[in-house]
């Protein structure tokens, strides 16, 4: 690692720790993870394990608002360098433009990282002294498994910014693949599931098409332990994959990450200097 | 001393033993022309009977008759059994007959009992080998044989039967020839037997050896002995007696005719090693307590079982069941107890397992405080008023199943992991208390089924993380025998309660419905009317209530509606149910509350939901304790977050290192920067084209020209931010190439500045870091830009000439061979202008410089030559003063 690869990435560690908006959102995803979880007081007062609604919506939780973080920080990465004309500035120092990008990219990454480490330890600290963790191991996949889907969401994000004249421009394309992804991808699949009578199959086979499926359904692995909670696809998958499910699930999120970090290093290589309108 | 001398010297008793062994080794050699063993097999079909004889190296006879019988039930081929002992036999027949004449003669150190041991013990070795292959013939019957058989013993000597056959096995004259052999060594080995004093402690040794050996034969024997001896202690047993067994292996089948009691203290164990059932019980009255019954046969066919349970008020307490088919198998046993057992099945797939309990028309049977572990199920046919309390299923297809059992007890029972718990079939008036259905998944996961069933009472039950917790098909069948579910937990199940279409007559009242994926949910889709969800006033609770109650009320004000859109679509399509609770079903149904006409029709509705649940009753596990211990995972993701935020969220310091040097520095004489025929266009217009230049080191070059006149684009051409067509080298470095190294040769200064919310040394710092420099040399850089004292003042409290004091200071601070300065002055006062201007021209005596400008003040303080850039014109090169005249002639030229 070059010592301007290092400093550009602890600079950008440190420009997205103090970002309002990552701020924001962790904020967020503490408050309503502790909210939900203490809904689920009385539950545990009955030694009731399982998968619930409180934790359906634990995941719906990180479905929302980890996709929306990570889009945006890796949206406005790039495009406010250029917008604010300090990528001119970076540009004629001695950096190639991957080491720009992948300082970026690391930059933001540990940022996040750190950021749904404070999430998660600080629920867990919760969950653990009111004796509702149980399985540290589950706790420690879906941590990892929320890291994946950050670090795929940070490449989405800096694929989109990668040729953004302006911060805006970059955050609202962002703001469209995360609706595509959160809502019109499930919607769409719903939809048509129930036009023409999808085969559990396909709905299962569809899943990979869309990095936050392949999230929900490690998720729902680890923490539910059977996935027949998912219907039909559920069983289907349980059936036909196995024990290879849940590699098969991260070798998707991996091939997701690395065919958009791919993608986004190409187009901020060959972007032209101002960027695209 | 010549052989007949020492013959002759030899007592008389010497020479009898040394004849006595030579007979015996002879006799051994005769055996091996006769039989040792005879089986024969009498039927009225075979009139004369059919034989086996068995030699010591082969078996003749009607073997092939014998053989064929045997395929028809199962009997191994007599050809395959005893293989290696029948290839051993001649050699080891020779080696004792050779041991036996050499037994008595002085021929080496060997004493002569250790001779004799061998040839003694043949004959006992003989028939414990027969015996064991008699055993397993007749135990290791082939499961794909056409006829069925119980596995049968053949006695190694007298009559038995098997079928419709009598056999007659004993021993035959082989075998009396080695018996022989053995005591005429044994009277050698006496008349041999030393008188002296000394010896007395080898007769001794001797004589524990040969206890040894008998007693090792013995042991090896003495199971089958046992086993034996089981079933005879039990068949010469009084009516009504208690046999404690001592501790040991018994062999079964064993069959209680007779009332009696068997007591194991838990250490006696009936093993019936895969054949049949292990115990059955034909006696009322009788007591089976503290055994361990294991190893019965694998034939659902015959129901093999670890007890089976054929007579009335029989109790089985406190026995270990396992590594069997069916469990206890109690038909036609009304008043049986089977209490505090623990039953566990073979490792078999589940369809080919047994019921670990199955009761068979036996009325008012208490089956209590037993635990079950991977069986099939848990049946109760036809068997009223039994009691089925306090046991614990796991591993099985049902935990419980009832088949047109009524007016039973179902209480304080745990089911788990089973792939159902409970299902009650064509049964009435069963009451169901205090038990636990958990986790039971799968396509077909149910905590609790009702078929075709009434009057059923269920109370205070637990059902947790199950597909479904409670499942009613067609029950009641009749209005009059509605089912009541009264404070029941449904929480962490998939569905809490589903009910087939048209399913009436049930009332669920005080039940809490908590954290189910789906509350209530309707096979196949419609309403579910004709079932009570409210009595009294008093509804269910419901976690998903979304309504309020008075201040100190029980009962919500607000109706509530199971009328979930995404709820409703996938009882219908349980395809849809991939997606319940993702966040698109969440807007999904967020639209359909918002507009009304998209809403479901609701399913069911309690009209006076329960603003808290009401607590479960004696089913209620302990309240979940902290794990202190589990805290050190997210307490440390907390504190590694919060070092690499204290760590790495600051400036990270340069390394005290720079990399600069000679090398790549240009030599004297060759230009520092050299461009050729230079073109470059955006969109197919052209902003400059054939641009030549040459800037020779120390020299300092102005580009002049109107604004969009191309001086920008070719300093970004320059720093390789942009590319151009034409040859453009720095310092020798070709910048098209490698643009990363030319930049570390220049120092650039745009014309305005661009920078981080950073004080001036950490924007100096995080420059030094970029470029290998020594921060030391930020003190020095600073001060030669007059930027002294600046160093903690953020970049945004600079004034404009300070920032471009600064932008010159990042650009110089790693002593770079070319300053490209691209406008730098344009945006200053006058006041800043001059500064900055002074700090140039200083640094035009050590730099190359290339600048921007349209400034006549700024031409004349730093250029050495000017290279005059027009729009769509080919660049001149001027010396200062043409250039002056130039433009005055220009300026003379407008006013006129």
């Amino acid at each position: 690692m070059s010592p301007g690869l290092l400093a550009l990435t602890a600079k950008e560690f440190a420009d997205t720790t103090r970002s309002r908006w990552l701020g924001g959102f962790i904020l967020a995803f503490c408050a309503l993870g502790l909210g939900l979880s203490l809904v689920g007081n009385w539950t545990s007062s009955l030694g009731g394990g399982g998968f619930g609604r409180t934790t359906a919506a634990l995941i719906n939780l990180v479905l929302l608002i980890v996709p929306l973080m990570s889009l945006t920080a890796g949206s406005l990465a790039l495009s406010s360098e250029r917008e604010r004309r300090t990528l001119e500035f970076l540009l004629s120092l001695p950096l190639h433009r991957s080491e720009i990008f992948w300082a970026k990219y690391m930059g933001s990454g540990a940022a996040l990282l750190a950021a749904l480490g404070a999430a998660f330890g600080t629920l867990g600290v919760v969950l653990v002294l009111r004796g509702g963790l149980r399985d540290l191991a589950v706790y420690a996949g879906c941590f990892f498994a929320t890291v994946l889907l950050a670090a795929v969401c940070l490449a989405l994000g800096l694929l989109a910014s990668s040729r953004s004249r302006r911060a805006a421009q970059a955050v609202g394309l962002a703001l469209f693949v995360w609706l595509c992804l959160v809502f019109a991808g499930d919607l769409g699949l719903l939809g048509t599931a129930v036009a023409v009578r999808l085969r559990p199959a396909v709905l299962l086979a569809a899943a990979w098409l869309n990095p936050l499926s392949l999230y929900r359904l490690l998720a729902i692995d680890a923490l539910a332990a059977d996935l027949d909670v998912l219907g039909p696809a559920g069983l289907c998958a349980r059936d036909s994959l196995g024990s290879w499910l849940k590699p098969a699930a991260l070798a998707g999120l991996l091939a997701w990450l690395l065919g958009v970090l791919a993608a986004a290093r190409s187009a901020f290589i060959t972007a032209p200097f101002g960027g695209k309108a | 001393m010549n052989t007949a001398e020492s013959a002759e010297s030899r007592p008389p008793r010497s020479r009898l033993a040394e004849a006595l062994g030579a007979a015996a080794g002879a006799l051994l050699l005769a055996s091996l022309f006769l039989p040792y063993w005879q089986a024969r097999l009498l039927a009225p079909q075979y009139r004369n009977g059919l034989t086996a004889t068995m030699y010591a190296y082969k078996v003749t006879g009607d073997v092939a008759e014998i053989d064929g019988l045997n395929h028809y039930v199962g009997v191994a081929k007599l050809a395959k059994l005893g293989v290696w002992e029948r290839r051993l036999a001649i050699p080891a027949v020779l080696f004792l007959a050779a041991l036996s004449f050499f037994a008595f003669r002085k021929t080496g150190r060997w004493p002569p009992w250790i001779k004799v041991l061998p040839v003694a013990a043949y004959p006992l070795i003989f028939m414990a080998d027969l015996k064991f292959w008699l055993h397993y013939a007749s135990t290791n019957l082939d499961p794909t044989a056409p006829l069925k058989l119980r596995p049968f013993i053949i006695p190694l000597i007298g009559t038995g039967k098997v079928g419709q056959f009598r056999s007659e096995v004993g021993p035959m004259p082989g075998f009396y020839l080695l018996m022989a052999a053995a005591i005429l060594l044994l009277i050698g080995l006496w008349l041999t037997r030393s008188r002296e004093p000394a010896c007395t402690a080898k007769a001794a040794s001797r004589s524990c050896a040969l206890t040894i050996l008998v007693a090792g034969i013995l042991s090896i024997c003495a199971p089958w002995a046992q086993a034996q001896s089981l079933q005879e202690l039990v068949d010469a047993a009084q009516p009504g007696a208690v046999l404690e067994l001592a501790p040991g292996v018994y062999e079964g089948p064993l069959i209680i005719a007779k009332p009696l009691s068997l007591m194991g203290a838990g250490r006696a164990v009936i093993d019936s090693r895969g054949r049949g059932t292990v115990v059955t019980v034909r006696a009322p009255g009788s007591k089976l307590e503290g055994l361990a019954l294991r190893g019965s046969g694998d034939s659902l066919l015959y129901e093999d079982s670890g007890v089976r349970i054929e007579a009335a008020s029989v109790a089985v307490r406190g026995c270990r069941i396992e590594d069997v088919l069916f469990g206890a198998f109690i038909s036609n046993a009304p008043g049986t107890i089977i209490e505090g057992n623990v039953f566990i099945g073979k490792p078999l797939e589940l369809g080919r397992r047994g019921d670990l309990l199955r009761l068979w028309n036996s009325d008012r049977a208490v089956v209590r405080d037993n635990k079950l572990e991977r069986g099939r199920d848990m049946v109760l046919w036809f068997s009223t008023g039994s009691v089925v309390t306090g046991n614990t299923v796991t591993g099985a297809r049902y935990g419980l199943h009832f088949m047109y059992t009524n007016g039973a007890l179902i209480k304080g029972n745990v089911f788990r992991h089973n792939s159902v718990g409970a299902y009650i079939m064509y049964s009435r008036g069963l009451s169901i208390e205090g038990n636990r259905f958990e986790e039971h998944r799968g396509p077909s996961g149910t905590g609790l089924g009702l078929k075709e069933s009434g009057l059923v009472q269920a109370f205070g039950n637990v059902f947790s993380g199950n597909r479904q917790g409670l499942f009613i098909d067609q029950s009641p069948l009749v209005p009059e025998d509605g089912n009541e579910f009264i404070g029941n937990v449904f929480m962490n199940n998939d569905i809490g309660v589903a009910l087939m279409p048209g399913v009436r007559g049930n009332t669920l009242v005080e039940n809490a419905f908590e954290d189910n994926i789906q509350q209530v949910s309707v096979r196949g889709g419609g309403q579910l009317s004709g079932n009570q969800w409210s009595r009294g006033g008093r509804g269910n609770y419901w976690s998903d209530y979304a309504g309020y109650g008075r201040p100190g009320a029980e009962v919500g004000a607000v109706p509530y509606r199971a009328d979930r859109l995404v709820e409703r679509l996938a009882d219908t399509r349980p395809e849809t149910r991939f997606f319940l609770y993702t966040p698109a079903a969440g807007a999904l149904e967020a639209a359909a509350r918002a507009f009304p006409v998209f809403k479901a029709k609701a399913l069911m509705t309690d009209p006076h939901p329960l603003l808290r649940p009401r607590p479960a009753g004696g089913s209620q596990a302990p309240a979940p304790v902290p794990a202190l211990a589990a805290l050190w995972l997210p307490a440390g993701l907390l504190s590694l977050s919060a070092v690499s935020v204290a760590m790495l969220g600051r400036q990270r310091a340069p390394r005290p290192f720079s990399k600069r040097g000679a090398n790549g520095r240009p030599e004297h004489g060759r230009p520092m920067i050299s461009a050729k025929d230079l073109s470059k266009a955006y969109a197919g217009r052209s902003v400059f084209s054939g641009l030549s230049l040459c800037i020779m080191p120390g020299e300092c070059v102005v580009l002049w020209g109107s604004n969009g006149a191309g001086k920008s684009t070719l300093m970004r051409c320059l720093l390789g931010m942009e590319s151009c067509e034409g040859r453009l080298l720095l310092a020798g470095c070709d910048i098209s190439r490698d643009s990363r190294l030319a930049r570390e040769r220049i120092g650039y200064v745009s014309q305005e500045f661009a920078g981080y919310d950073w004080t001036v040394r950490q924007a100096m710092e995080f420059i030094c870091s970029v470029r290998s420099v020594d921060r030391s040399a930020i003190a020095g850089t600073l001060a030669s830009c007059g930027l002294t004292g600046e160093d903690d003042k953020t970049v945004f409290e600079l004034s404009g000439g300070m920032k471009q004091k600064l932008a010159l200071a990042q650009a110089l601070v790693a002593n770079p061979d070319v300053l490209l300065l691209d406008e730098p002055c344009s945006n200053l006062d006058l006041k800043s202008r001059r500064e900055l201007l002074a700090i140039l021209r200083e640094l035009r005596r050590t730099r190359t410089m290339l600048v921007t400008s349209h400034h006549l003040d700024e031409v004349e303080a730093l250029a050495d030559r000017v290279l005059w850039l027009e729009e769509s014109r080919s660049a001149v090169e001027l010396s200062p003063a043409r250039f002056l005249a130039r433009i005055e002639g220009c300026v003379q030229e407008e006013r006129a």
